[in-house]
């Protein structure tokens, strides 16, 4: 496999060129000069590691601030993975891997170069990170992202239904990840809950949470979700009417909800199966938590957690990526209404 | 609520109030009656215009006093010399301090004394009080009593008034359509009202209505026309009428929504008269 210097290289535009030397006397890190065509040229401090957790950004960070360590301009690594990367991006820390995945912004001469290569390790030397696409986990993102209070691994364990060791070792995985914050008991002291969300989507798409199925309800939707209060239906509404609630950003077109049994949601609600011009989308889900989970309105409505709302959304069709972001900034700025 | 209902429903109660004498002849038909019945019928469009319809049953309706003496003390005037069975007033609105509301008087052809082309020739009445129409028939026949009150603050007025019933509203819109057709007159909104009382009332009540329809002598003919032309333009999702209520709307709502839902429901309620 080519360096990643060497792919750095072949993206360069023509006419530029870049070139390792050694790092100065006394200096740990190499230098990556950069020469544009007009002979300007620009030193990058290069960090090279086997490898990076987001974890490490962060220290780099949180380095930087408290003992003015400056962050490298360049972080090369045989792969960089997709929170690494974002973390990188934030930091304004340029990077590239050995799989493609290169960022380099020079002002001076001006370079702006970006391209994606594999989201995932080709050739993983560790334990691979757990993932969060599973129920437990999905329970476990949820029980995290809506308590402010710490969480022991016990107690955690027992909220969730599922045993301390899988939250153990979840909880070490979030930590490496820098989605949570602990204290030296372990406990979860604070969880960066717009990115664990992110990563829950990511990994548990609305597709993978159950079985889906498109109807149409033909007197439409708000006839439909008045019935659905009267009717005698587990549920738990989620999707664009649950953002809607507290972050509309157009009338709802497709009411998405959680359901038992989808046959009997069908015959209750008087709902059509249909591919053309369908409004409600009905999911039997894998987790029955997320029935269990939804809070009634005065109406008999049942919604799912906001959490699970804007995760749904994240990685729903059409404007439901907008909603998402829509609602995670309410979230962000009204975190009292919905975090204990 | 906007400033036109509020205007037009005020109107609507003055030809009402004018014409009390005669309430018991009086049935309020068109897109207001529609309204009543099933509100925007989950349809994010604005749901009428400002003009009122109102049938008159000659079998019930006197002669004293004659419509137009009743009509002009109120303030109303026909809207133009020659017009038949349409009476204007004006208000004052932030569109204009002279905003033309209409109120129509109409009789339905079967049982309107004029044999002439337009004119419905009720005996003790001006000839041109009121206009004969095709398809209003099922409005003598499917008929609601309703409160109707004022939608403007301070208007504390409340009328019990006879208001045609959701299946003859939709036998009439059906045979405007139709009427219309041939003609370069508009009536995709009328389309669109078809579509509304489809979603807005359940189909048992609207077959049932239908079934009344079609067992009454006044009302037998034109209910067997509009039954057929509910299965020509609304019977399949391709079909001209459900293409023109997708025009009405106007990117209101989705387009394959709105034609997948009036076929199921056309179809619905087709087969509950089979």
């Amino acid at each position: 496999m080519a360096s990643a210097i060497d792919i750095l290289q072949e993206r360069l535009p023509t006419g530029w060129r870049a070139e390792e030397r050694d790092p100065p006397n006394g200096q740990a890190s190499g230098l990556l000069v950069v020469v544009a065509p007009d002979g300007r040229r620009a030193e990058l401090v290069l960090l090279r590691r086997d490898q990076l957790d987001p974890r490490s950004v962060l220290a780099m960070q949180v380095r930087e601030q408290q003992r003015g360590e400056a962050l490298p301009d360049l972080v090369v690594a045989p792969y960089l993975s997709p929170e690494v990367r974002r973390r990188l991006r934030e930091a304004e820390i340029g990077f590239v891997d050995e799989t493609g995945n290169l960022r380099v912004s020079l002002a001076e001469p001006g370079l702006f170069i970006e391209a994606s290569g594999a989201d995932k390790n080709p050739s993983p030397r560790r334990r691979p990170a757990r993932s969060l696409a599973g129920a437990k986990a999905g329970r476990i993102v949820r029980a995290l992202c809506e308590r402010r209070e710490p969480w022991g691994v016990r107690e955690l364990a027992a909220a969730t239904d599922t045993n301390p060791g899988y939250v153990s070792r979840m909880l070490a995985f979030l930590d490496r990840e820098a989605l949570v914050e602990r204290d030296d008991r372990g406990r979860v002291t604070s969880v960066d809950w717009q990115h664990l969300v992110r990563r829950w989507a990511e990994a548990a798409p609305i597709e993978a949470r159950g079985r889906s199925r498109l109807f149409i309800a033909p007197r439409g939707i708000s006839t439909m979700m008045g019935h659905l209060g009267e009717a005698e239906l587990q549920h738990a509404v989620t999707g664009s009417f649950a953002a809607a609630r507290v972050a509309p950003v157009a009338p709802p077109r497709l009411a998405t909800i959680y359901v038992d049994t989808a046959d009997i949601a069908q015959r209750v609600l008087d709902l059509r199966e249909t591919d053309t011009g369908a409004n409600v989308l009905l999911i039997e889900p894998k987790d029955a938590s997320v029935l269990s989970a939804a809070t009634a309105d005065e109406d008999g409505v049942r919604w799912a957690p906001l959490v699970q709302v804007a995760a749904d959304l994240l990685t729903g069709p059409g404007r439901s990526p907008a909603e998402a972001e829509a609602l995670m900034e309410w979230m962000t700025s009204n975190e009292e209404a919905w975090r204990a | 609520m906007h400033e036109l209902y509020v205007l037009a429903r005020q109107v609507l109660l003055d030809a009402i109030e004018a014409l009390g004498a005669h309430r018991d002849a009086i049935v309020l038909v068109g897109a207001q009656a529609v309204y009543l019945h099933v509100g925007d019928a989950d349809l994010a469009v604005a749901p009428y215009t400002t003009d009122g319809d109102l049938v008159l049953d000659p079998a019930v309706l006197g002669q004293i006093p004659p419509l137009e003496r009743a009509l002009l003390d109120a303030g109303f005037l026909p809207k133009k010399a020659d017009s038949v069975g349409v009476w204007i007033t004006h208000r004052e609105s932030s569109l204009s301090p002279k905003t033309e509301v209409a109120v129509d008087l109409l009789v339905p052809e079967s049982v309107s004394p004029g044999k002439g082309r337009r004119a419905a020739r009720l005996a003790g009445h001006d000839p041109r009080a009121a206009r004969k129409v095709v398809g209003l028939e099922g409005a003598l026949v499917d008929v609601d009593r309703m409160q109707l009150g004022a939608l403007a603050e301070g208007d504390e007025r409340v009328f019990d008034v006879q208001v045609a019933g959701p299946a003859a509203l939709l036998v009439a819109k059906l045979l405007k359509i139709r009427d219309r057709r041939e003609t370069t007159r508009h009536s995709d909104k009328d389309a669109l009202d078809v579509a509304r009382l489809l979603r807005g009332v359940e189909t048992a009540d609207l077959a049932e209505r239908m079934r009344h329809l079609r067992a009454d002598a006044r009302s037998a003919t034109v209910t067997r026309e509009a039954l057929d032309l509910l299965e020509a333009l609304f019977g399949r999702r391709a079909a001209e009428g459900i293409e023109m209520a997708i025009r009405s709307a106007g990117g209101m709502v989705d387009a394959d929504e709105l034609a997948v839902s009036c076929e199921l429901l056309a179809r619905d309620l087709l087969d509950a008269l089979r």
